[in-house]
């Protein structure tokens, strides 16, 4: 127990020494630690919050692919139920172009957030078109053949339905246009196919409902990473390929993934949620800047760490006042014992000046 | 003795003045202040500063203002109710500073102005060509415009350049691709 005696006197010798100058004293013993505990409470807040605002956008982003790939499905079973009616496909063999619009047009009237419902036979040239009310082409006549780019020879082979990449059409106006191709089988083989064709404002309308704040939005990139739909556009035109975006280039599993970037034109940080669509290539992507998502912990605590500052000046002011105090108190002890050894001292002095006393007078014969 | 009084001419200047003030058209115009922002694409030989937009509507009679029956804002349906009025026409006016950043000069370009709503859309694309400008590499130029509107609900408006041409002929365009913003 010698160590810990020898110990205590120590950090009491410290102490008092550090005692004797209050402004050292608070600093490194009130201040300092107030500080260092400060520091890394917000350190820890805002990792935390950044894990929060990470999950809520990969939840946000797996809610949108799932509304985008549950209306694909809608197009896809709609396609499929027609493509495998009798009639349709003996309409296709026969080349009845009126009997097929007829059926595409009721279609039509079923799925009205559909611009345009296509019908092309095995060689990918027109049989059939028809186009909604909103849509401001003209059908395609038959035998057109329509752009031979977005129709891959894979949709031919596996007989199974296929979302395209965004493409854009110029024509009557400019618009970007995403097409969903469904084959039209007869007894095992390829006949034709089934095109529907969506806008892409209406891919946007679906995901208008979901919002990410403060700041934040959504976007959905295709399997060829052109952008589907893009809250922010200024000019339209072709889709812009954006590969070389982080948040595209960002390998993506099933379950999503989350990722914190920096924005190469404006350098300001970002958290992204991402979540895949199905198995169609497509991805959603949910961002919000960093500084948003800290924005309302930087707020509060701010006015914490003005309060504490307020504390602190307070705690040195009256520490200072009190050091003051003892300091006076010491003085006049300092000076009371100074006057006492005067004192004595003159007591002293005076008692070896007097004369020895005389002895006392009388008591002879 | 005392004859009938004359009339001063006071009836005659009033009624002169009535009638200047009705024949003459477009006597008045409002213009209001426009958000405004620039974007540039990748290459662009032209940097864009201090632009300045604002949305001015011009009024075809000068009464349109104040016509009793009528009221001048807050309704959908101005001219209802209003027989013998002209609705009112929109224009975007604007400048820029358009520096050459080109080791060339430059002889013309074309500014193009994008009307976005309030939800951040394209409602209207207008061009402008600016020939006979002759910007010297590095040198800065003034460039103002004034392009009627369709759209009327407009927020802000976005201006980028997107065609260059060289003094040597030469033609710098932008690409055909869309043009976002904020990444």
């Amino acid at each position: 127990m010698r160590w810990t005696e020898a110990f205590s006197a120590a950090l009491a010798a410290r102490l008092l020494q550090a005692y004797r100058k209050p402004l050292g004293f608070l600093l490194s013993l009130v201040l300092l630690p107030l500080a260092f505990v400060a520091t890394v409470t917000y350190r820890f807040s805002v990792q935390l919050q950044e894990q929060q605002a990470l999950q809520h956008l990969s939840v946000t982003a797996r809610l949108a692919a799932e509304i985008v790939e549950e209306t694909l499905q809608q197009t896809i079973q709609l396609e499929q139920l027609l493509s495998r009616r009798p009639e349709f496909r003996a309409a296709l063999l026969a080349a009845n172009e009126a009997a097929l619009a007829e059926q595409l047009g009721q279609a039509l009237t079923l799925a009205p957030r559909l611009s345009a419902l296509t019908v092309l036979d095995a060689e990918g040239n027109v049989v059939a078109d028809v186009v909604g009310q909103q849509l401001g082409r003209a059908a395609q006549a038959p035998g057109q053949t329509p752009d031979q780019a977005v129709i891959p020879e894979w949709l031919r082979l596996d007989g199974l339905a296929h979302v395209s990449p965004v493409h854009f059409q110029e024509t009557p106006q400019p618009r970007k246009v995403v097409s969903i191709y469904c084959p039209i089988l007869a007894q095992g083989r390829v006949i034709g196919l089934l095109q529907a064709e969506h806008e892409v404002e209406e891919i946007k309308a679906w995901l208008q409902k979901i919002r990410v704040e403060p700041h934040g939005f959504l976007y959905v990139v295709d399997q060829a990473q052109q952008l589907v739909v893009y809250p922010y556009q200024v000019l339209p035109g072709r889709p812009k390929v954006v590969a070389d975006w982080p948040t595209v280039r960002a390998p993506l599993t099933e379950t999503g993934a989350a990722l914190r970037f920096e924005d190469a034109r404006s350098k300001q940080a970002w958290l992204a949620g991402l979540s895949p669509v199905a198995h169609r290539g497509w991805r959603v992507v949910a961002v919000q800047p960093r500084a948003a998502v800290l924005q309302i912990l930087n707020r509060s605590l701010r006015a914490m760490g003005l309060l504490l500052a307020i504390l602190a000046v307070v705690l040195v002011v009256v520490s200072l006042w009190w050091a003051r105090l003892q300091a006076s108190s010491l003085q006049l002890l300092r000076q009371n014992t100074k006057l006492l050894k005067e004192m004595q001292q003159r007591m002293l002095l005076d008692r070896r000046k007097r004369p020895p006393e005389p002895p006392e007078a009388g008591g002879g014969p | 003795m005392n004859g009938p009084r004359r009339r001063g001419p006071q009836p005659v200047v009033l009624l002169t003045g009535i009638a200047l003030l009705l024949g003459s058209a477009a006597a008045s115009a409002r213009e209001r202040p426009l958000k405004v922002s620039t974007h540039t694409y990748p290459g662009t030989p032209v940097t864009l500063s201090r632009v300045k937009a604002s949305l001015v509507e011009t009024f075809a009679t000068s009464t349109q203002l104040w016509t009793p029956d009528g009221k001048t804002k807050g309704s959908r349906v101005r001219y209802a109710n209003r027989t013998g009025l002209s609705p009112s026409t929109l224009a975007v006016a604007g400048e820029a500073h358009c520096t050459n950043t080109a080791r060339q000069a430059i002889a013309a370009m074309a500014v193009t102005i994008a009307v976005l709503d309030a939800f951040h859309q394209p409602v209207e694309v207008l061009t402008v060509q600016q020939a006979d400008v002759m910007v010297s590499p590095g040198q800065t130029k003034r460039v103002t415009w004034e392009e009627p509107l369709r759209a009327e609900n407009l927020f802000e408006v976005a201006v980028i350049i997107t065609k260059v041409r060289f003094a040597d002929g030469s033609v710098w365009s932008a690409p055909q691709e869309e043009l976002i913003d904020i990444f």
